[in-house]
C-alpha cells in the first residue's frame, strides 16, 4: 500500500494519522531518499507501529529506514510504562547489536607498512564467519553470569580493563536482566559464540580519523586527525536471536490474551506491566549483556593483536574505549511529551540513542560535550562519530540513525560482483580485507547499502545528531 | 532453507534423528519445523539431507531426519540463517499442493 507523505520540512515527512493509527508517523529523510524508501513496505510498517497501544508522540523512522519484521529497521517508538506495550519486533532479533569504538595514541604513519600484519592478526585472533565458534566455551552456569553482568563479566575474567566500562552505555551492563529467563536453547546457542563477530554486516575495522567536524567535541572524545581507531560491530549472536524467537512466541499468545489487535503478527506484544512484558524486558536485558560481553572480549583480543604486531606496551598503544552503544534495544527512559514528563519504553530498532550534553546517563567525562554516537558505514565506506543533541530529546526520544541500511538484496549483490574481485578492488583503494567467505563478502558489497554519508548528513541537518568526526577504513575483518 | 544454509546432498545418512514439533497453526508448525532443523544444524552441528515424515496432523509433525555431523573441512556452509520469521507468512493450497513464501533472517 502506497502512503502519501506530508512534507514538514526538507528532512521531516509526516504520515498523517489514518485508520487505527494512534499517533502520526514521522520519517527523517531527504527528498532524494524517498523513492527508495517508498519502494519497500517500510512506510506501511511505520503506520502499523503507530497503532500500538500506549504509543506517544509519533512512530518514528530514521533516514536509514528499510523494511524489517514488524517494525522497520530504523524504527523508533515510545510507549507509556503504565498503559503501553513492549514488542520484541521493536528491538529486533539481534538484541543489543551495536558498535564499540576504540582510540589509540597512534597516528597513521605508525601503522603505514603494518596494516596487513595487523589485519592478519585480527583475523586470526577474533573468530568470524558463518556459525563461527569462539575461543571460549562456557558452561550454562557461566553463561548465566554473562547474562547477569555483561561486559563486567569479561573484565572480571581478565578480558579488559575496569576503565573500559566507564565509557560504555550502561557501563556495559543492564542491571534489570534476569539470567534465569533465557531458555536452554539460548544458552546452547551462545555458549561457544562469545568473542565472535558472526557474519553478515558485522565487522572489525581498523580506521584512520579522516576528518574532524567539531574540534571541541572531538577533543572531548579523545579523537584527533590521522589517529588510528578500531571499530567493532557485532551483537548477541545466536543467543540473542533465540531469546527474541522464544519471546515472539510468548507475545503472540499474549497479544490474543490481552485482546490486542495487530495489523502485523510480527508486532506481537504485551503490556509492559504484565508478566510477559516484564519477563521479556528482563530476558532482553540478559541478551543485551551477552552482546556487551561479546564486544568487551573482542576488545581484549584486538588490544593483544595490536601490542604483539606492533611490539608496543599497553601504555604506548593507549587503546581505550571511546564508547560502546547499541542500536537494537528497548529502554525505560524519562522524556517530555507535550510538556509532561513521562516514563516510557523506548524501542530502538536499527536506531542509536543520542543523548545531549548534561544528560545524567552520558559518562561523566563526556557530559559537557554530549553522548558519542557511533555510526558504522559498510565495508569500504566511511564510518562516523556524531554527538547527541537537545533537539533529538525533543523530537526523537533522544535517537538518531544507526548506519547505512540495505538497498539491495544479497542475491542481487552477489550477481553483480565476485567476492575475490571486490577484495582486489578494495585493496586498490588501500583497504585490506580479510574474510571467512568470499560469497559473504560479495553480499556485503558497498553498493548493496544506502549511502551512509547521506544518512548521517540528513540527521545532522535535521539536528538530531551532530557530526564530530569521519573515519576511513584501512583494514577490515568480515565474517 | 537447507539450500540457503548448505548443499544438503553432501551429507550422507550416517545419523538418524527423531524430530517432533507441535504448534498452534499450520503456519506456526512450518516455522517450528524449520526452526527445529535449524537448531540441529547450528547447535547440534548435524546436516540433514533427507526426511521421512511419520505423522502429520493438526498441528503436529513427527519425522526422522537423516544426515551426519558437519565437518567444516569437508562440508560447505553458505549462510548463517539466524531465524525463521513469520513475516507475511501464508500457506496457500492450490490444486492439491501447497505453496508459501517464507522469510529467513540471514
Amino acid at each position: 500500500m502506497s502512503i502519501a507523505l506530508k512534507k514538514l520540512d526538507d528532512y521531516r515527512w509526516q504520515i498523517p494519522q489514518f485508520g487505527e493509527m494512534r499517533v502520526p508517523g514521522l520519517i527523517f529523510a531527504s527528498e532524494a531518499m524517498l523513492p527508495k524508501i517508498n519502494e519497500d513496505k517500510a512506510t506501511s510498517q511505520v503506520a502499523n507501529v503507530a497503532t500500538l497501544p500506549g504509543i506517544v508522540g509519533a512512530a518514528l523512522a530514521m533516514p536509514d529506514i528499510h523494511w524489517g519484521y514488524g517494525f522497520p529497521i530504523g524504527g523508533v517508538a515510545a510507549t507509556t510504562v503504565e498503559e503501553g506495550v513492549v514488542s520484541p519486533g521493536g528491538i529486533g532479533y539481534d538484541i543489543s547489536c551495536g558498535v564499540r569504538l576504540l582510540r589509540t595514541h597512534l597516528q597513521k604513519d605508525a601503522v603505514a607498512n603494518k596494516v596487513a600484519a595487523i589485519v592478519d592478526s585480527l583475523f586470526s585472533q577474533v573468530p568470524s564467519g558463518v556459525g563461527s565458534t569462539g575461543r571460549i566455551n562456557l558452561t550454562a552456569k557461566e553463561m548465566k553470569k554473562v547474562f547477569e553482568k555483561g561486559a563486567q563479566w569479561a573484565v572480571e575474567k581478565g578480558l579488559g580493563e575496569k576503565a573500559d566500562l566507564e565509557s560504555c552505555e550502561d557501563r556495559g551492563r543492564i542491571e534489570t536482566s534476569d539470567p534465569d529467563l533465557p531458555s536452554v536453547r539460548a544458552i546452547e546457542r551462545g555458549k561457544d559464540q562469545l568473542g565472535t563477530l558472526g557474519s553478515g554486516n558485522h565487522f572489525l575495522e581498523v580506521q584512520i580519523v579522516d576528518e574532524i567536524y567539531d574540534a571541541g567535541v572531538a577533543a572531548a572524545f579523545g579523537l584527533f586527525k590521522n589517529q588510528v581507531t578500531v571499530m567493532i560491530h557485532t551483537g548477541s549472536r545466536g543467543c540473542g536471536y533465540q531469546i527474541c524467537d522464544d519471546f515472539l512466541k510468548v507475545m503472540r499468545t499474549a497479544s490474543q490474551n490481552y485482546r490486542i489487535q495487530l495489523p502485523d503478527p510480527q508486532l506481537a506484544c504485551a503490556p509492559i506491566s504484565s508478566k510477559e512484558g516484564k519477563d521479556y524486558f528482563a530476558a532482553m536485558g540478559a541478551g543485551a549483556n551477552y552482546a556487551r560481553a561479546n564486544r568487551q572480549t573482542i576488545t581484549h583480543w584486538v588490544r593483544e593483536s595490536f601490542m604483539k604486531t606492533l611490539s608496543l606496551s599497553p601504555k604506548d598503544l593507549g587503546m581505550e574505549v571511546v564508547y560502546d552503544v547499541c542500536h537494537n534495544i528497548g529502554k525505560i527512559e524519562e522524556h517530555e511529551v507535550n510538556g509532561r514528563k513521562m516514563k516510557l519504553c523506548v524501542h530502538r530498532k536499527g536506531a542509536t540513542r543520542a543523548f545531549p550534553a548534561g544528560h545524567p546517563e552520558v559518562p561523566e567525562r563526556y557530559r559537557s560535550a554530549g553522548q558519542p554516537v557511533l555510526i558504522p558505514g559498510t565495508m569500504g565506506t566511511f564510518s562516523y562519530v556524531a554527538v547527541g543533541t537537545e533537539l533529538a530529546m525533543k523530537e526523537t526520544f533522544g535517537t538518531t540513525c544507526h548506519g547505512a541500511g540495505r538497498a539491495m538484496s544479497r542475491t542481487k549483490a552477489m550477481k553483480q560482483v565476485n567476492g575475490r574481485q571486490l577484495q582486489k578492488d578494495l585493496e586498490a583503494k588501500e583497504i585490506l580485507v580479510r574474510t571467512a567467505s568470499y560469497r559473504g563478502l560479495a553480499e556485503e558489497a558497498p553498493f548493496a547499502y544506502k549511502d551512509v554519508n547521506e544518512v548521517v548528513e540528513v540527521c545532522h541537518r535535521a539536528g538530531i545528531s551532530r557530526k564530530v568526526a569521519r573515519l576511513k577504513p584501512i583494514g577490515v575483518v568480515k565474517g | 532453507m537447507l539450500h540457503l544454509l548448505t548443499e544438503p546432498a553432501q551429507f550422507h545418512s550416517k545419523k538418524k534423528k527423531y524430530l517432533y514439533v507441535r504448534s498452534e497453526s499450520w503456519e506456526s508448525l512450518l516455522v517450528d519445523w524449520l526452526t527445529e532443523i535449524l537448531y540441529y544444524f547450528t547447535v547440534k552441528k548435524i546436516g540433514f539431507s533427507r526426511f521421512k515424515i511419520k505423522k502429520i496432523a493438526p498441528f503436529a509433525l513427527a519425522a526422522f531426519g537423516y544426515g551426519e555431523t558437519i565437518r567444516p573441512e569437508q562440508h560447505s556452509v553458505f549462510h548463517e540463517v539466524k531465524a525463521v520469521t513469520y513475516h507475511d507468512l501464508k500457506i496457500k493450497k492450490r490444486k492439491g499442493s501447497y505453496s508459501t513464501r517464507i522469510i529467513f533472517d540471514l
